[in-house]
């Protein structure tokens, strides 16, 4: 977590409504100096308004936005020192790819070869160095992104903030972005803010992720606590592969409908325990469990196993031979850690 | 597969080159030949286009900033309206689309009348600056003068300077306005240096548009120009019927059109050199 005492960026009781519809629930977000920050959560959580109020296009209903501790609240996107990458990038077509990336400098009336000089820079930033001349329509959609981006970039903002960076490549092109934006954020030691869907995304490139859901921001940390450590229902389901196992806790014990215990402080009531699969594995001393299914991932095996409460218990396994151990129809004892399960308590 | 295009443009060809370039070479010819005795006699003689620059270069020049005010008032306000439509009136941006259209229905005399009966010496104007007392009597230069061509003209041609722009600004997406508001353009700016770039075809083809339609008409000045503000297109009709100067009235037509794909040349050139990058891009 940060705990840093005057961070670049601090949202405070920030929070959006359209008419009677909350879209973003007041929130308090602090972010570092040189953060790579990913918003992560489903479409219509409210993390595009949440970076669009940011940006300066939409006005907070409450609360402040301050940046580098000034106040920016009230300032529109062309005040702030924040640039943006459009998910749909809103190049221009009217310009060459040079132009585009020099628009922002030329509005300054920087002088001509000082503009020309960046152009090359943020160019060569973005590994488009031989396309300065070409217009917009000649590009393909990773092209236009780079351009997007050096865009941005050459405005040296405090914070770059993107929307959805990738979610218009293909797979193959969306690693490679990837790839860039890490090399990119390393290289120009930036503040980064982006928004995705995509946890793998979030994972890839972030080292401070908040999970946003109806509004609300459900937990903010490293991604390591984010996967391990789910605060809440949502985030444990949302991200990455989990099984949920319904308890209940007494006197600080909580037995699980499966059929083990263990000591945990807490309020008594009813709990969900999360694990995640590829902390699962077969021990003399776990469940009881019988292998329903077993699916090859390449890098890993998917095993579902059926515990005797009748939950399905998520194993994966890298193991070579992981494929002899899990055959279907396998009776075998399976568990883990005490410190790899979180437990969660259920309102 | 390119041949077999090729034939079937043969009929769209023919039908083009029989009844539009054909008579239209035929008409410009006709500008060489000579009248004797109300006959039309081929010949080789450049006398209509002498009367063309001899007796109607003024007028020429006239229509010309007719048209070329009308054109220039209807590509403003055009785009004012366009503008409008497209950013401002959200959902009901098709409607005040539709509005203009409908007054297309209205047809084209019903309005010269309407404007006759409001800037009339006894029309609704006069009447109403007399009453406010701005003037004891009714001012005469409101009604027969250029000025009243051209407020009918822009009245006419305006829905046919707004649905080109409004078109055009369709094609305008949100994003490159929000990109340039991020990069720190002004409303000015956004507006001079991402919306009017990108609509320039829009706003060139309603120029053409208002401008050709406003140079070649020859009603609207009948009616409402008196003397002052004639037109060329009306002795265009006068050298063809009373005077039955054929040649004469080919060399105005063409003369007119000569004058006004030059005027649109030079407009085009100038809005391409204006329209240049923002000084300081690097090219």
């Amino acid at each position: 977590m940060i705990a840093s005492s005057s961070p670049l960026l601090r949202l405070s009781g920030l929070s959006k409504s359209f008419g009677p519809v909350i879209a973003v629930e007041k929130l308090d977000l602090d972010v570092a100096a040189g953060d790579f920050c990913a918003i992560l959560g489903p479409s219509g959580c409210g993390k595009s308004t949440l970076l669009r109020m940011i940006a300066g296009f939409i006005e907070p209903s409450t609360g402040s936005i301050a940046i580098d501790g000034l106040d920016v609240t009230r300032l529109g996107p062309e005040k702030r020192p924040t640039n943006m990458v459009f998910q749909s990038y809103g190049l221009f077509p009217h310009l060459t790819v040079a132009q585009n990336i020099g628009f922002g400098l030329a509005l300054g009336k920087r002088p001509r070869e000082e503009i020309a000089q960046r152009v090359d820079e943020a160019l060569r930033l973005v590994r488009l160095d031989t396309f300065g001349d070409r217009t917009i329509d000649r590009l393909s959609g990773g092209q236009q992104q780079r351009v997007a981006l050096a865009r941005a970039l050459i405005m040296r903002p405090k914070v770059l903030l993107l929307d959805e960076p990738l979610a218009a490549l293909d797979l193959k092109l969306r690693h490679q972005m990837q790839e860039e934006l890490r090399r990119i954020h390393r290289e120009i030691g930036g503040t980064f803010i982006f928004v995705t869907h995509d946890q793998s995304e979030a994972f890839g490139l972030a080292n401070l992720v908040a999970v946003m859901n109806q509004g609300r921001i459900e937990q903010i940390g490293s991604p390591a606590e984010i996967y391990l450590h789910p605060k809440t229902l949502f985030v444990a389901d949302f991200v990455g592969e989990t099984t949920l196992l319904d308890g209940e806790r007494r006197n600080g014990r909580v037995r699980l409908k499966a059929g083990i215990e263990f000591d945990d402080k807490g309020r008594d009531g009813a709990v969900r325990v999360v694990v995640r699969p590829e902390r699962v594995a077969i021990r003399p001393d776990g469940l009881a469990a019988v292998v329903t299914d077993a699916v090859f991932f390449g890098s890993s095996l998917k095993v579902s196993l059926r515990l005797p409460s009748d939950e399905t218990l998520i194993l994966r396994s890298s193991a070579p031979d992981a494929a002899e151990d899990y055959k279907t129809g396998t009776r075998l004892t399976v568990g883990w850690d005490a410190h790899d399960q979180q437990v969660i308590n259920l309102p | 597969m390119k041949h077999h295009f090729n034939l079937f443009l043969v009929p769209a060809l023919a039908v083009l080159m029989g009844v539009f370039a054909i008579p239209v070479v035929l008409l410009f010819a006709v500008s060489f030949w000579s009248v004797k005795n109300f006959k039309l006699q081929p010949d080789f003689t450049f006398a209509a286009w002498q009367r063309f620059i001899g007796v109607y270069g003024d007028l020429t020049l006239y229509t010309l900033m007719i048209g070329l005010a009308t054109g220039l008032l209807c590509t403003v306000l055009g785009f004012v309206f366009a503008y409008a439509a497209r950013f401002k009136a959200g959902r009901f941006g098709d409607l005040l689309l539709v509005a203009t259209l409908i007054t297309l229905f209205g047809g084209y005399l019903v309005k010269i009348y309407a404007w006759k009966s409001i800037l009339g010496a006894d029309g609704l104007m006069n009447q109403a600056l007399m009453a406010l007392g701005v003037t004891d009597q009714p001012l005469a230069f409101l009604i027969y003068s250029r000025g009243a061509v051209i407020v009918a003209l822009v009245h006419f041609l305006l829905p046919f300077a707004i649905l080109p722009i409004y078109a055009s600004l369709r094609n305008v997406s949100e994003t490159t306005i929000e990109a340039a508001r991020d990069l720190g353009a002004s409303g000015a700016q956004v507006l001079t240096r991402v919306i009017i770039p990108q609509s320039l075809s829009g706003l060139f083809s309603a120029f053409a548009f208002s401008f050709l339609l406003a140079a070649g008409d020859y009603v609207t000045p009948m009616l409402l120009g008196g003397t002052s503000g004639s037109m060329l297109g009306q002795f265009v009709l006068l050298e063809f019927s009373t005077n039955f100067n054929w040649p004469a009235g080919s060399a105005l037509s063409f003369g007119l059109l000569f004058a006004c794909l030059i005027l649109m040349a030079l407009i085009a050139g100038l809005s391409a050199w204006i329209m240049r990058p923002p000084r300081g891009a690097p090219s």
